[in-house]
């Protein structure tokens, strides 16, 4: 891990930042020297994500096998193999669509739900009734419910919280892949003679501003 | 009211208590009830929003936690303004309707 900013070439696209912020949020703003704000990130998006699994259980992060069937039809045209996509009775596509910022422990989460937790009632996978336990092959049996759905309010800040896990996590990608600070950072001053990082100018609006501008 | 009443014996007879298999609740599996209080959540949600959202944003981190709690209290009372003003606008058409 580099020690300073400048063993980078900040003003390029950093894909290995990218990369790494995507595996663990803040961590590619570690990689490139910003340590503690790598992990402000990591509380911030970590926070809401297991908040939102806290109060809505697993049911807050819901692909509806998007994923899956996406993948299953890459490979279907990539090879000429049929393979027939899963249907599904419900979820939260579009919400995940957020979520998935997250980075893999969000598609490991939605994988679980999925496969883990849902029955698979004739060829469709849907939620467990309350009334209804999984049975080894995954299809639906008399018992407890994997799981208690989050339904209401439970499940609207539940999944909320982890959409906004994810886009806080998209905001921090964007900015460290793109290094938009440095180059703001670098851009010349009103004072020529003086860095941008010791103009008062600068470092004034910067403050004022939490760095908005 | 016989509707209102049938749908609640139907969602009674679903709940695993009614059914005689209540289980613990098992953190992030299973739904917690927030139906009471669930604006009460606003809070750390502002408050871990903020805190992502600043980290990103200024370009020294001098004055964060203070920073951080601004944008936190800007958020709640916004949020608070706005669920005012919208009532006051279904009180007002409710008013305007009724008269």
């Amino acid at each position: 891990m580099p020690a300073s900013d400048h063993e980078h070439d900040l003003d390029r696209f950093q894909p290995v930042a990218l990369g790494l912020g995507f595996l663990l949020p803040g961590l590619g703003h570690a990689f490139m020297g910003y340590t503690a704000r790598g992990a402000c990130i990591f509380t911030s998006v970590a926070g809401l994500f297991v908040g939102g699994l806290t109060i809505a259980g697993i049911d807050a992060v819901d692909s509806s096998l998007a994923v899956h069937n996406f993948a299953t039809n890459l490979y279907t045209k990539a090879t000429g193999q049929q393979h027939k996509p899963i249907q599904v009775q419900d979820g939260d596509a579009v919400w995940f669509l957020g979520t998935m910022f997250v980075g893999p422990v969000a598609f490991a989460v939605d994988y679980a739900h999925q496969f883990q937790f849902k029955v698979n009632d004739n060829g469709v996978l849907r939620s467990a009734k309350p009334t209804e336990a999984r049975g080894p092959d995954g299809k639906p049996v008399p018992g407890i419910a994997p799981n208690v759905r989050a339904l209401g309010r439970s499940g609207e800040i539940g999944t909320l919280c982890c959409t906004l896990a994810g886009m806080i996590n998209l905001i921090a990608l964007i900015d460290v892949g793109y290094s938009r600070r440095r180059r703001v950072a670098a851009a010349p001053s009103t004072d020529s003679s003086q860095p941008a990082s010791t103009n008062p100018a600068a470092t004034t609006a910067s403050t004022t501003t939490g760095g908005a501008a | 009211m016989s509707f209102l009443s049938a749908i609640s014996v139907t969602l009674a007879q679903q709940t695993p208590i009614a059914a005689g298999v209540a289980r613990a609740y098992r953190p992030f599996i299973d739904a917690i009830d927030v139906h009471r209080w669930w604006f009460l959540l606003l809070i750390p949600i502002a408050f871990f929003v903020s805190l992502g959202y600043k980290a990103v944003r200024m370009h020294e981190l001098n004055g964060y936690p203070r920073q951080v709690l601004m944008m936190t209290v800007q958020i709640i009372v916004g949020m608070v303004l706005l669920a005012a003003a919208f009532y006051a606008v279904v009180a007002y058409a409710h008013w305007w309707a009724s008269r």
